[in-house]
């Protein structure tokens, strides 16, 4: 299944549409126009992606309308996109995985099994923000749990929160050097002089 | 036999030899081996088997080192079990200097004795605690079973009955000096 | 802060018995030799100077479950605030998962949570069969659901044991050893390890069960069955730890959702909440089963300490029930479904959550058509249930704290994976 997104007006195939990420992407595009940049309404994992400056908006809202109540923010990841060809950008995505645990979940989804179906009611909300300025709003405010998610999307891949004050470190030391999950990161040689690199003819 | 121990310094070395001396640090070293206190240093996975060691099928405490104490201080034997990161590295220091002499060291698992499955591409898993604290008995296994941890402290049961009960630092410090 | 003052000294008090204000609550002063005892009144409350005190929980500690530190700023033995610092056990998983192929990256899953080892793999294979469009057969799924299930047993009696050990009761931990040993025996038996198995594999499991293992498990659910009132009488019915845990580190519905709390400790603040029934993977839709959810009807308040220990116990009941229904329905038919020598997923993502014991674990992952994973993003629950103690153990006792902490039984390795 691929990931080309769908431009925004051009309806899924009815079968395969997802109506738990159909009835957000419904009430974005309704209440919050120009936020939604591209989605991917049917297949094994549907998303939406929202514009950074439009982020906390649309997260306040699909937390607060009674028709979706995704009141929890499941995981917030980090992807590094770097450019891979000439010609593309180099960014860092930010997925929001957010469910609900106050709707009742509807029979029919049960029925949907096999690889390519998706049969869980989540829904993903992406941002992509530039490599070398990876600034997105913190949605610590609205999901308390959200604070250590993105400590954590910091601590491993450089992505900066705003709006929340100092970011530290979770997962590392305070002096560690750089971002792990950055696919150009470098592995140092040594950590305060215990050595890091594995022995010869490993 | 007992130079390494504090109280036969500085004696006449006839009276070194005598059988009175040699049996008094027999007798403590009978006492080290057999009354292992260990430090509860339960950090990843094997601690879970350390646990079960310690637990009714394979009891550890009939061979004595079932007295698992909270505090370094009050402890003998530190059993590293679990992976030791860089983050942790300089605690696993901190409690070992806070242990007091004679102390041993068990690496088990195969995490702290060279890195393990983190070896090649776990940059935040320092790559064996002999990088951190010296260490008496090495312990392979992902997890070692308990009858492999019983083993290793029985290992070490018997290397303080040939060796004596000085420490590994002490012992090279003494051959260095 | 009150201005430090010195406390009054009586003035028959010899000044070397004095050291700057300090309480005292009785002085010998010999007076021509025969010593003689003073009463004084307290000094609490009187001008006594306190102080906040900040400091370390851990992360050696033999109540934190691992190597998780809390700093605690204290007042005497109430605390005013915390802060879980976490990461003392980041053991790369997803660098891992990046760097080694999918078929490799699975025993390292074991490790996140290594008390639930078949459930960590059940679904970071679910996410790569996902991924690549890979059909598991369906006795291997009803393989998966019983190992599944015989481990969610054994890590509720593990937590069981050791939140009692928490509190300072040593029995239940060494009973429910002895279960346990025959549960990892019984692992053991069709794996190879005790701990960490490797047994569930891309495509469906490693090995079929014999008839003599199938007996072996029989024997291991008749004397869990038949020694899960004597756990309960340990400790659900002992008034010690009623008074422990009952009304203790309340986590309530709000608390729950708003920190992405998840398990046990989700359906003890009243949630009927468990992705085995409501979003069901492998074949858990088949079986009938109940969710116990924390209510006013036991002991204790709902959200406590108590219901996330009383809904342990009950869903070890329940795990019960699906294996013996899963031993009836089980199919003939083959154990490993058709996987490519070459696994290669087309370019995609997708989103797999499951039930383990602590909560629900999910994978995101990310393909890039190539023989790695492009992201491997794994989220383990205790990671958020440890967070939660942030806000709802403030102006707790220390005692209280630790039964909280127990309670919600983490496990490091998934929090720091």
């Amino acid at each position: 299944m691929s990931t080309t997104p769908s431009p925004a007006g051009t309806p899924a195939p009815a079968a395969l549409v997802d109506p738990v990420t159909e009835r957000a992407h419904a009430l974005l595009a309704a209440r919050l126009p120009g936020v939604v940049q591209a989605q991917e309404l049917g297949g094994r994992h549907p998303w939406i992606r929202v514009s950074v400056t439009g982020l906390r908006d649309a997260l306040r809202l699909l937390r607060d309308d009674p028709s979706t109540q995704l009141e929890c923010c499941h995981l917030i990841s980090g992807v590094d996109w770097p450019a891979r060809k000439p010609g593309d950008k180099a960014e860092l995505e930010v997925v929001y995985h957010l469910v609900s645990y106050a709707l009742p979940y509807d029979a029919a989804y049960k029925a949907r099994r096999g690889p390519q179906a998706k049969n869980d009611p989540w829904v993903a909300i992406k941002v992509r923000v530039p490599r070398e300025a990876p600034e997105v709003p913190s949605v610590m405010d609205l999901f308390t749990g959200a604070d250590w998610h993105e400590r954590e999307t910091y601590d491993l891949l450089g992505v900066r929160f705003t709006g929340r004050g100092f970011v530290p470190r979770i997962l590392l030391p305070e002096d560690w050097p750089g971002y792990p999950l950055r696919k150009d990161w470098e592995t140092p040689t040594d950590y305060h002089g215990i050595p890091i690199v594995p022995p010869e003819g490993l | 036999m007992a130079t390494l121990d504090g109280p036969a310094e500085g004696l006449d070395p006839e009276l070194q030899q005598s059988i009175i001396l040699t049996k008094v640090d027999w007798v403590k070293d009978w006492g080290r081996r057999n009354a292992l206190w260990p430090m509860a240093f339960g950090l990843a996975c094997c601690a879970m088997e350390m646990m079960a060691t310690a637990a009714t099928k394979y009891d550890l405490d009939r061979f004595g080192a079932g007295v698992f104490r909270a505090s370094p201080r009050q402890s003998d034997l530190m059993i590293v079990a679990g992976t030791v990161t860089h983050k942790m590295a300089p605690r696993v220091k901190r409690l070992y200097d806070q242990m007091p002499d004679p102390k041993y060291v068990i690496a088990m698992g195969a995490c702290v004795v060279g890195g393990g499955p983190y070896v090649k591409h776990g940059y935040h898993v320092v790559q064996g605690v002999d990088l951190v604290v010296p260490v008496d008995v090495y312990l392979p296994g992902c997890p070692p079973r308990p009858e492999a941890l019983i083993d290793a402290i029985r290992k070490l049961q018997l290397r303080i009955l040939q060796r004596g009960g000085a420490t590994l630092q002490a012992r090279r410090q003494a051959t260095v000096a | 802060m009150s201005e430090p003052t010195r406390p009054t000294i009586p003035a028959a008090r010899p000044p070397s018995l004095v050291s700057g204000g300090e309480p005292h609550h009785a002085s010998v002063t010999p007076v021509g030799g025969v010593a003689e005892v003073h009463e004084q009144q307290p000094l609490v409350g009187q001008d006594l100077r306190t102080e906040e005190l900040v400091f370390n929980m851990g992360p050696q500690h033999p109540a934190t479950h691992g190597v998780l530190r809390v700093v605690i700023k204290s007042d005497g033995e109430f605390v005013q605030g915390l802060q879980p610092h976490i990461g003392n056990l980041h053991r790369c998983c997803e660098k891992i998962g990046e760097s080694v192929p999918y078929y490799q990256w699975i025993p390292y899953v074991d490790r996140m949570d290594y008390l639930a080892a078949m459930c960590n793999e059940h679904i970071a294979c679910m996410a790569v069969e996902k991924a690549a469009g890979i059909e598991v057969p369906e006795r291997a799924e009803y393989c998966r659901v019983i190992v599944a299930e015989v481990q969610r047993i054994l890590s509720h009696l593990f937590a069981m044991g050791v939140y009692g050990l928490d509190l300072g009761a040593f029995t239940p931990f060494l009973h429910q050893f002895r279960e346990r040993e025959k549960g990892l025996d019984l692992l053991d038996h069709i794996s190879g390890g005790r701990l960490l198995y490797h047994y569930v594999r891309i495509g469906g499991v490693k090995r079929d069960f014999t008839q003599e293992w199938l007996d072996e498990l029989e024997a291991f659910l008749a004397a869990v069955e038949q020694r899960l009132p004597e756990y309960n009488t340990l400790l659900l019915s002992n008034h010690i730890f009623q008074q422990r845990t009952a009304g203790v580190g309340v986590i309530d519905r709000s608390a729950c959702v708003r920190w992405g709390v998840t398990g046990p400790a989700l359906r003890a603040a009243g949630v009927d909440f468990d992705v085995r029934r409501d979003a069901p993977y492998g074949v858990y839709d088949r079986f009938e089963f109940a969710v116990p959810h924390g209510h006013s009807g036991i002991a204790g308040v709902v959200g406590d300490c108590f219901q996330r220990h009383w809904v342990r116990t009950q869903e070890v009941e329940q795990s019960l029930r699906i294996v013996r229904q899963a031993l009836k329905q089980m199919p003939q038919g083959p154990v490993m479904g058709k996987v490519p020598k070459s696994l290669k997923p087309v370019a995609g993502e997708v989103y797999v959550r499951g039930e383990n014991p602590r909560g629900e674990l999910a994978v995101y992952m990310v393909t890039q058509g190539e023989d790695k994973a492009w992201r491997a993003r794994c989220r383990g629950p205790s990671f958020s249930n440890i967070a939660v103690i942030t806000e709802t153990a403030k102006g707790t006792l220390l005692a209280d704290l630790v039964a909280a902490i127990g309670s919600l039984d983490i496990v490091l390795g998934e929090v720091d994976r």
